[in-house]
């Protein structure tokens, strides 16, 4: 369908330079309105310049790969209608990919060896967890006991230690880190800075926050590697030191636009303003209605809100064709209710007084047909076992009924949203995961252990056996498909067969004849027999190789995607981190690594992410379990919000602040660690700012953060409907939980 | 004998001229520039008295081609050298004249002269004790990259003739970088000068010091010069630009000693600047040559291919100057994943030697890294079409080279060494490596069988008991080939044997493996073997010479070197410093495949060349190195001037062309050029390269602007006993092909460390 921009898209679109804001609500058609911007920029950028400069691009970020990977396509097609080439004029990247492009290729400047790594984010645990270990080694439990809440027994506090402590230290100061480098900010300098604090309780710990990150920092230098954070530091680092580069950036990427700017963080946006010093071409889109990520990351949608303020051109998109009349009035009413009359008047920022409207009749975008019946807010107050049979039950009978529709469950975690995946295993329908590390890069990471584990011992039929078993019982892996009663011979000749070297490297010119004599199967059966031993001896043969090398052959030979040979790479580089740290491993250990990669941590493939490009609509009449988080970006007919109680959506009252999420829990006071000693960090990061230290602040100022940005959260989940609401609660693990505030107002309001 | 070739009447001219003349030659590659300077060199063998006058220098030995051919044929033998192994033989003759004026300590004894590795290896112990300092800190390297650069950095300030005093000042002047680590290079800089002070307390001498103690000592000497200027030598130096300044000056001083010059230069080369060679200071020499010729025609490339060449040199030729469309010149593919575009040159290739007749060496295939998936995949893809090849990959670290490795993991089952671990998996490998017919489950299920990790305090390092064959079980004996058990038995006798023997240095274990085992029949000792064991036993063999010498006069640097600290470099990387492949010559019918860089080096022009992974941005980026600068350690670098990113970007720019034009050069009828999105390891990618590929292919074929991988399948019809089925025929392994096709290596390689 040609596409007719809207009158408020028109604006956008007439756009020819300068800085320009642009403040869009969920489906307002910003990823289409800006490819197509893009396409007109890139045109002329193509058409117009007489001595062309080969490399000279209109630059896209965007905060996720599958939003890169949305806008590759989009403005392909474009160029395609347009007669020019694609992939030529133009780049569309990640912020992390842009900062990698930076440094590559200048990372002398950087004192960086060239050969670096970037390590993701199960790269960087191990170092960091290798430095929190050093850094344990040294301080005994001085800080554990600095911080433990003294009303506990010993034995407890024993307990603690022994069994938390380590994770508890890891994963605040990964977050604690980051923010340093979001801040540029050493290890020495951050040292240097200490005095700047000399509260009992805080200084301590920044203390291990210098001694950790400084390990830690250590371990990536002799790597050498850097972690996603440095990526950006590093390019901010490089682009401040060396003003000619910075020109010849400035002038190799004339224009930037960037997507989904609510989720940049402080270190990216200045990467970004020096980028467009010059040409002052700067489009900045987003929704700061859906900034859900700060309290992951260091994003922070001020920074977008002061951007349009001060922009050349504001341009407000907030007419919206997704969604029914209905459901986008449950969107707006969420808004009324936090910034009219939420209960805590702090909270009342916590979203925009931005309300979306409804496209004009003629619009050939426009809005499905209103239909108040599917909104349904469900008054009951379910275990969390009832409300995953009730809901269950409710969407296999949505897809029964409308097996054309689309249908999401949204869940707040990925424990919760895997109960249900396990639950909707029972009924007839067909369900998409789409939690934590997809199951797509788990399955590769299986067959690559299996590899890996049969590699290590080619006599052992049973290896051969189960990775033939996993090669062979997927039917999306095309090649690799047998039936199940072709997969059940070839299994029962391969148990059989006593001597595997028999059928791999027989010794006479016969006996690889007589070996299968023994196998009666048909031509192609047999031709999949030789295909399997074609490959495992490949691989056997390749154990010479470096294990990155090894893992990354192995990938070749098996996978096609660019996400599958991701997550061989990924696992090729941490193994061979591994190995570089234990030379003495075994291949089977080496299995066994990768299989905890694969079950622990978010197997990110690579730079693009795990996230790649995830369409809806490619799969109607079929349940997609995600969380919130994940939701955002993708649109359903039907959604489930689940686990909307006052626990996952809190309304900052004082009585929740006791029970709120936040770790350890062990901590003195209710402290809240991470926060305290983020709050101590942003004093001695910025001794300009006059800013101080006051023991409890961080830890109230994150809570309520916290609480506004689970509004924004359900505000995510509700825009993600485009026909039908269903809004459910438990009562939480403990049974205990109460509906949420937020969503009884806007139950009763409805119903009512 | 090879054929006559037909000269040019430029050529002949050049062949002709007076023989006592000083001529400068210059020209791209390709225009016959070292031919006829062979021609020359015949000229003057028969125009002169005796023949040993005439002096040829060459950058090594790649570029030999011309001369050997001459030699061979004529049985003409002039002296055909490098300026290290001329600077290094005449310091041997020369010693006692000069050692009085050095800083050596002792000197009345003969110094002894480093290898890489044993010189790497005395800089890693100095430096190691500095990091724990904190030296270095600033710099996010691996700790062999370190000394590695400091090492690089006083071999590129002697090149260049830049006193090492100097070296912390340049670079710091030149750098634009974070402050912060601005200390490092007074730190490479300490340490370098730390590591002559050892030199000289111990008559060690480097190449830094070699070249140094040359131009200062010996070349000025009344006695030396002499020496040279009754040899009333007729000099001739091929490819000057690929030299370094030092032994430019050292051309400039003897020019008035001889009797007549030929001084010649490709115009666009300068491919090893890595190494701290130096075109612009080669191009100072032209003054000494009153006669000046220059060559402009190719002899090798096609005119569509020329024509490409000046597009890429001037972008701003118009369509109409030039001589002819390079269209023909070049096919540019590209696709999404990089297994795809493997697959689809491999198929390309395959077209090419089967329906197109070309000979498999008249084909190339480039990439400007050559990983080992890359050359896995290319190599299996290609057997299965029935191509055998031959890669050409230099420098590669010991330790990765399968037959170096394994010979490595012998030494150490013999002589345990601290620090260092063998898997029984190791074994397998070493034993598939030496014993012929070995497979890697049967040898899995012998190493199994007899060896047995030793149970001690100290698990560091692994030590291991081998079990008599006899003593496996019958179930397994009965699963070994008797011919198999019989050779493991020679292995493990021979073992058991040399521990014994606690005082052998791992050098005579490699060697007596060779004499004692190796002689056997049904050990392997094929030409890639034999490589590996003088690759070894050279390095190890230097690098005691140096622990000898050391002991023998009494190593007065409060540390001594050993055999732990040469296994540990080898387990952090270190690299071989000899460029052996270059002896391994390529067999006939088989299809090269190269690093750009490597390849650029040998004299060696193809019909076809297949370039991959234009998309890879290593075809534009050059790394330049943390502490190392070749272009500011340079004569010709500007003072104040900046080493910023645009500097290094327009670097880079020019490196890229002159690659590129380096490679046209070389290249008959086409390049076929392969770009994927996708890197090997599925990260997307972009070069300057593919830019390029982008613009030629709009400007010259845009009727056709894009160009997806071929469709074609390419499954090559072979002869039933040829025939190859995936799964069901065996692989041969690498080394079969090789011993099938009858690579040859030369007997005696000529020094050059």
């Amino acid at each position: 369908m040609p596409f007719t921009p809207r009158e408020e898209q028109q604006k956008v679109l007439s756009y020819t330079g300068g800085t320009m804001g642009i403040s869009a609500v969920p489906g307002s058609g910003k990823t289409f309105t800006l490819s197509a911007l893009a396409a007109d920029l890139i045109e002329k950028l193509v058409r117009n310049s007489a001595t062309p400069e080969p490399d000279q691009e209109i630059l896209i970020v965007t905060f996720s790969n599958a939003a890169a990977l949305n806008f590759s396509a989009r403005i392909a097609g474009f160029l395609a209608e347009r007669g020019l080439l694609p992939g030529i004029g133009y780049k569309v990247c990640t912020l992390h990919s842009m900062a990698l492009d930076i440094i590559r290729g200048h990372t002398q400047q950087l004192g960086i060896e060239d050969d670096f790594v970037v390590l993701d984010e199960t790269g960087s645990e191990v170092l960091l967890q290798r430095a929190v270990d050093l850094w344990l080694m040294e301080d005994g439990r001085n800080i554990f006991d600095l911080v433990i809440n003294p009303g506990y027994r010993p034995e407890k506090q024993d307990e603690f230690y022994r069994d938390r402590w380590r994770d508890d230290v890891t994963d605040i100061v990964r977050n604690v880190i980051s923010q340093a480098k979001d801040y540029h900010i050493t290890p020495e300098e951050l040292r240097k800075n200490l005095e700047l604090t000399d509260d009992r309780f805080v200084r301590p710990l920044l203390e291990m926050v210098c001694e950790i990150y400084g390990f830690y920092q250590t371990q990536l230098r002799n790597y050498p590697a850097m972690d996603f954070a440095d990526l950006m530091f590093y390019a901010y680092r490089l682009l401040a030191s060396d003003p000619g580069y910075l020109a010849y950036l400035q002038n190799r990427w004339p224009y930037i636009l960037e997507d989904e700017a609510q989720d940049s963080s402080l270190i990216q946006e200045q990467v970004l303003r020096l980028l467009t010093a010059k040409s002052g071409n700067w489009v900045r889109v987003g929704d700061p209605n859906q900034a859900i990520n700060e309290t992951f990351t260091t994003a922070n949608p001020k920074y977008l809100r002061d951007f349009i303020e001060k922009a050349d051109m504001n341009v407000p998109m907030e007419t919206a064709g997704r969604s029914q009349r209905s459901i986008l009035a449950q969107a707006n009413r969420l808004v009324n209710y936090v910034v009219a009359s939420h209960p805590n008047p702090a909270c009342r920022n916590g979203l925009a007084p931005t309300y979306v409207r409804l496209t004009r009749p003629d619009d050939k975008q426009g809005n499905p047909p209103d239909d108040p019946s599917r909104i349904i807010y469900d008054p009951q107050i379910y275990s969390t076992r009832e409300e995953i049979d009730t809901v269950s039950r409710l969407a296999v009978k949505h897809v029964q009924a409308h097996p054309n529709e689309t249908v999401a469950i949204l869940t707040p975690g990925n424990d919760y949203g895997k109960e249900f995946v396990t639950r909707l295993e029972d009924f007839p329908v067909e369900v998409v995961e789409v939690l934590k590390s997809t199951k797509k890069a788990r399955a590769s990471a299986d067959v690559i252990a299996a590899v890996l584990d049969w590699l290590s011992v080619p006599l052992n039929r049973k290896y051969c056996v189960s990775l033939f078993r996993i090669l062979y019982n997927e039917r999306e892996k095309g090649e690799f498909y047998l039936t199940e009663a072709d997969q059940a011979k070839t299994i029962a000749f391969l148990e059989n067969l006593e001597h595997p070297e028999d059928l791999f490297y027989p010794m006479t010119d016969d006996g690889l004849q007589k070996v299968l004599d023994s196998f009666e199967a048909d031509e192609i059966l047999k031709e999949t027999l030789f295909r399997f031993r074609y490959f495992l001896k490949r691989w056997l043969e390749g154990r010479f190789l470096p294990i990155d090398q090894l893992i990354l052959l192995i990938g070749q030979d098996l996978f096609t995607t660019s996400e599958d040979l991701c997550c061989a790479g990924q696992i090729g580089i941490l193994l061979a981190q591994i190995v570089r740290l234990n030379p003495e491993l075994n291949l089977s250990s080496m299995a066994a690594e990768v299989r905890k990669i694969a079950s622990n941590a978010n197997l990110y493939a690579g730079l693009r992410g795990s996230d790649s490009q995830f369409d809806p609509n490619d799969y109607p009449g079929k349940i997609v379990v995600t969380t919130y988080h994940k939701s955002k970006g993708l649109e359903w007919d039907q959604v489930f919000l689940t686990s909307c109680n006052a626990y996952d959506f809190p309304d900052g009252s004082e009585a929740q602040y006791n029970n709120r999420r936040y770790k350890p829990r062990y901590v003195r006071d209710n402290l809240d660690l991470q926060a305290e000693i983020l709050q101590a960090l942003k004093v001695v990061s910025l001794p300009d700012s006059g800013l101080q230290y006051h023991r409890g602040e961080g830890s109230r100022e994150a809570w309520l953060d916290s609480v506004k940005e689970r509004l924004r959260l359900l505000y995510v989940g509700i825009t993600r409907a485009k026909r039908g609401l269903y809004v459910s609660c438990n009562s939480g693990r403990y049974g205990n939980t109460t509906e949420a505030n937020v969503v009884m107002k806007l139950r009763q309001t409805w119903n009512h | 004998m090879a054929e006559r070739i037909v000269l040019s009447g430029q050529q002949k001219n050049l062949i002709e001229a007076d023989p006592f003349s000083r001529i400068w030659l210059t020209g791209p590659a390709g225009c016959g520039k070292s031919t006829a300077a062979a021609e020359r060199v015949r000229f003057l063998m028969e125009q002169s008295d005796a023949w040993p006058q005439i002096l040829i220098f060459t950058p090594g030995r790649s570029y030999n081609t011309p001369y050997q051919e001459l030699l061979s044929r004529e049985g003409i033998r002039p002296q055909l050298t490098t300026y290290n192994s001329f600077v290094q033989s005449s310091l041997k003759l020369f010693w006692p004249l000069i050692t009085g004026n050095t800083d050596f300590e002792n000197k009345n004894s003969y110094p002894m002269f480093l290898t890489i590795e044993a010189a790497q290896i005395i800089m890693a112990k100095l430096i190691r004790s500095r990091r724990e300092d904190g030296y270095f800190n600033g710099l996010t390297a691996s700790p062999s990259r370190v000394f590695n650069q400091v090492m690089l950095a006083m071999h590129k300030c002697a090149a260049a003739e830049i006193p090492f005093e100097q070296y912390a000042g340049l670079m710091q002047e030149s750098w634009v970088g974070d402050g912060a680590l601005l200390p490092i290079f007074d730190q490479a800089q300490e340490c370098g000068m730390l590591y002559r002070k050892v030199c000289f307390e111990n008559n060690l001498l480097d190449y830094s010091l070699q070249l140094e103690i040359f131009t200062k000592y010996l070349l000025p000497h009344p006695v030396f010069r002499s020496w040279l200027e009754n040899r009333k030598l007729h000099f001739v130096f091929d490819n000057l630009e690929e030299e370094v300044p030092a032994a430019h000056h050292f051309v400039r001083e003897i020019a008035p000693l001889c009797r007549s010059m030929l001084l010649i230069t490709d115009r666009n080369g300068g491919f090893r600047s890595f190494m701290g060679c130096d075109p612009l200071s080669a191009e100072t020499l032209h003054d000494l040559c009153p006669a000046q010729m220059e060559f402009e025609q190719s002899f090798v490339s096609s005119p569509a291919i020329q024509a490409m060449e000046q597009v890429i040199s001037d972008p701003s030729l118009s369509n109409r100057d030039l001589p002819v469309s390079p269209r023909s010149a070049f096919s540019f593919a590209s696709g999404h994943n990089y297994p795809e575009m493997i697959k689809k040159a491999v198929n390309d290739v395959a077209n090419l030697v089967w329906t197109q007749g070309v000979a498999p060496k008249d084909i190339v295939i480039l990439a400007p890294l050559v990983s080992d998936v890359l050359y896995t995949e290319m190599e299996r893809g290609l057997w299965e079409q029935g191509i055998k090849v031959y890669l050409h990959r230099p420098s590669r670290p010991l330790l990765n080279e399968r037959v170096t490795r394994s010979l490595l993991i012998l030494c150490q089952l013999v002589k345990p060494i601290p620090g260092t671990q063998v898997r029984l998996l190791d074994i397998v490998q070493m034993a598939q490596c030496f014993i012929e017919g070995l497979d890697p489950i049967r040898g899995q299920l012998i190493v199994g069988g007899m060896f047995r990790e030793r149970k001690h305090d100290d698990p560091n390092p692994i030590e291991y008991d081998i079990r008599p064959f006899a003593s496996l079980s019958e179930e397994k004996k009965s699963r070994i080939p008797a011919e198999i058990a019989a050779r493991f038995e020679i292995l493990r006798n021979w073992i058991e044997h040399q521990r014994k023997n606690k005082a052998l240095s791992p050098d005579r274990i490699i060697s007596e493996f060779f004499t004692d085992v190796l002689i056997h029949e049904g050990f392997i000792t094929d030409p890639e073997t034999n490589l590996g064991i003088r690759k070894v036993v050279d390095s190890m063999v230097k690098y005691k010479a140096v622990l000898d010498y050391l002991d023998e006069n009494k190593c007065r640097s409060g540390f001594r070197p050993d055999w732990s600290d040469y296994f540990e470099l080898v387990g952090l990387g270190m690299i071989n410093a000899k460029y052996y492949e270059e002896l391994y010559a390529q067999p006939e019918n088989t299809v090269l495949i190269s690093l750009t860089s490597a390849y650029l080096s040998m004299d060696r022009p193809v019909d076809y060349q297949i370039w991959l992974n234009v998309g890879a941005p290593r075809w534009w980026e050059r790394f330049y190195g943390e502490l190392t600068n070749d272009a500011v350690l340079s004569r010709f670098w500007p003072p104040e001037k900046k080493w910023d990113a645009l500097t290094a970007s327009a670097y880079n720019d020019s490196h890229m062309t002159r690659q590129i034009r380096g490679l046209l050069r070389r290249c008959r009828v086409q390049v076929r050029a392969y770009a994927s999105e996708l890197s090997e390891a599925g990260m997307e990618q972009k070069s300057k390269l593919l830019y390029l590929f982008s613009t030629l292919t709009r400007r010259f074929k845009f009727d056709k602007p894009t160009e997806p991988y071929p469709d074609v399948e390419f499954i090559q019809e072979l002869r039933e006993e040829e025939a190859v089925y995936p799964g069901v025929t065996d692989a041969p392994p690498i080394e079969k092909l090789l011993r099938d096709s009858g690579a040859v290596i030369p007997i005696e390689p000529e020094g050059g460390d």
